[in-house]
């Protein structure tokens, strides 16, 4: 039973694994005293026609907006879907062809703040939705994408109670392999 | 399954997932994106001090010693403070008496606390000057801060509980002759609100009423 159920997976989609880099912009106040910054991921992926299931890695580090040793870095796994809601098959003859596609995923961030040798650490829950191009050639799959990352915080248990919502926007482009 | 369905199906998982996870949370973001020192015209902070009130309040903008700086009233006597990136900064004015007449011998912005707040933190100032008054009276003048982020702590005051307070422990030293002094001192900043409590070796300080401005 299990083995025909991969089976049938395998041969109705196909793994991918690939690379993004983009920029973070810091929102909900954070922009006061942090400037942008890199981000980059890495992730593997199962899609079948037009869904796909990623587990992804993140990384970025937002410094401050004044030249100095402060940094804020969050290093996030992410499990997402993806869904293509428009794609434009490629015409006989040419091997490309591309789409748009929309997303959701929830993870976990582990944050640190560091200022010289001081550092807190913690960590917070993220939800992205996800609004992309994408163009496929090939074994290739060339991905643009705007990426909302919200993370929700909230008073650790014994204290006052409090929730707090963070919005961090990124514009995200990468490439994939898909076997 | 429609497409529809499905990115409904997605977006739900996730919100469940993020909703489930409350609690995990401690507040990073929340102290990072948070402002601990507010000086914004109109915000007024009411304190019991022993059994009277002291009342602190943003006037307004104004210039000081050629530099932009924001009036704040500390029990209706004005200080001038300078925020910046990664620093809060009061005008430091220290006079001396000599034959009846008062003599500036030190008139700077000094810095009061580094930003932003991390705990464990810690930052220092010297200053240091020799002045002649009169011609003939030489004072030497040490103005000394040194600092740290001791703690994060939740503060419950008669105008209510404030979570993710900085503690800051401070201690200045004045070296100027008779105007000299030693204060060691322990401060509460909370998000969005500034201090809230303030304890020296004689004097508590605790916020009973906050009113934000404009």
């Amino acid at each position: 039973m299990l083995s025909l159920f991969i089976v049938t997976v395998l041969s109705v989609g196909a793994f991918e694994a690939g690379g993004r880099v983009g920029v973070l912009f810091p929102g909900s106040g954070l922009e006061n005293s942090h400037g942008t910054a890199a981000v980059f991921d890495l992730g593997i992926g199962y899609r079948t026609n037009r869904s796909h299931f990623a587990l992804a890695y993140g990384y970025s580090g937002l410094g401050a907006r004044q030249a100095g040793p402060y940094r804020l870095e969050l290093n996030e796994l992410s499990l997402g879907y993806l869904h293509e809601l428009f794609r434009r098959e490629a015409p006989s003859g040419m091997a490309s062809n591309w789409g748009f596609e929309l997303g959701a995923a929830a993870g976990y961030s582990l944050l640190s703040r560091t200022l010289g040798s001081a550092r807190e650490t913690g960590g917070a829950p993220a939800g992205h939705l996800t609004l992309g191009f994408f163009q496929r050639q090939g074994h290739s799959r060339l991905a643009l994408s705007l990426d909302n990352l919200l993370f929700l915080e909230s008073q650790p248990a014994g204290g006052a109670g409090a929730l707090s919502l963070t919005y961090l926007p990124a514009l995200k482009g990468g490439i994939a392999y898909v076997f | 399954m429609s497409s529809r369905t499905a990115v409904i199906n997605g977006l739900l998982a996730s919100l469940l997932a993020l909703v489930g996870l409350p609690g995990c949370g401690d507040m990073t973001l929340y102290r990072a994106k948070s402002d601990y020192f507010p000086l914004i015209p109109g915000s007024r902070w009411t304190y019991q001090v022993g059994t009277s009130l002291a009342i602190d309040s943003v006037a307004n903008d104004s210039s000081v010693a050629g530099q932009a700086c924001v009036v704040v009233l500390r029990d209706y006597a004005q200080e001038y403070w300078v925020k910046q990136t990664t620093s809060l900064r009061r005008f430091n004015r220290i006079t001396l008496n000599r034959g009846g007449q008062d003599t500036v011998i030190e008139a700077r912005y000094g810095l009061v606390y580094a930003l932003p707040l991390v705990e464990g933190a810690t930052w220092a100032e010297s200053f240091r000057d020799t002045v002649v008054l009169l011609g003939t009276d030489t004072v030497f003048l040490k103005d000394s801060l040194t600092a740290r982020v001791a703690a994060i702590e939740e503060v419950n005051t008669p105008a209510g509980a404030f979570i993710q307070c900085y503690r800051i422990d401070t201690h200045r030293e004045v070296e100027a002759a008779e105007a000299s002094f030693v204060a060691d001192y322990s401060e509460w900043l909370a998000p969005g609100v500034g201090l809230v409590k303030r304890v020296t070796g004689t004097e508590e300080r605790v916020l009973v009423e906050y009113q934000p401005g404009f």
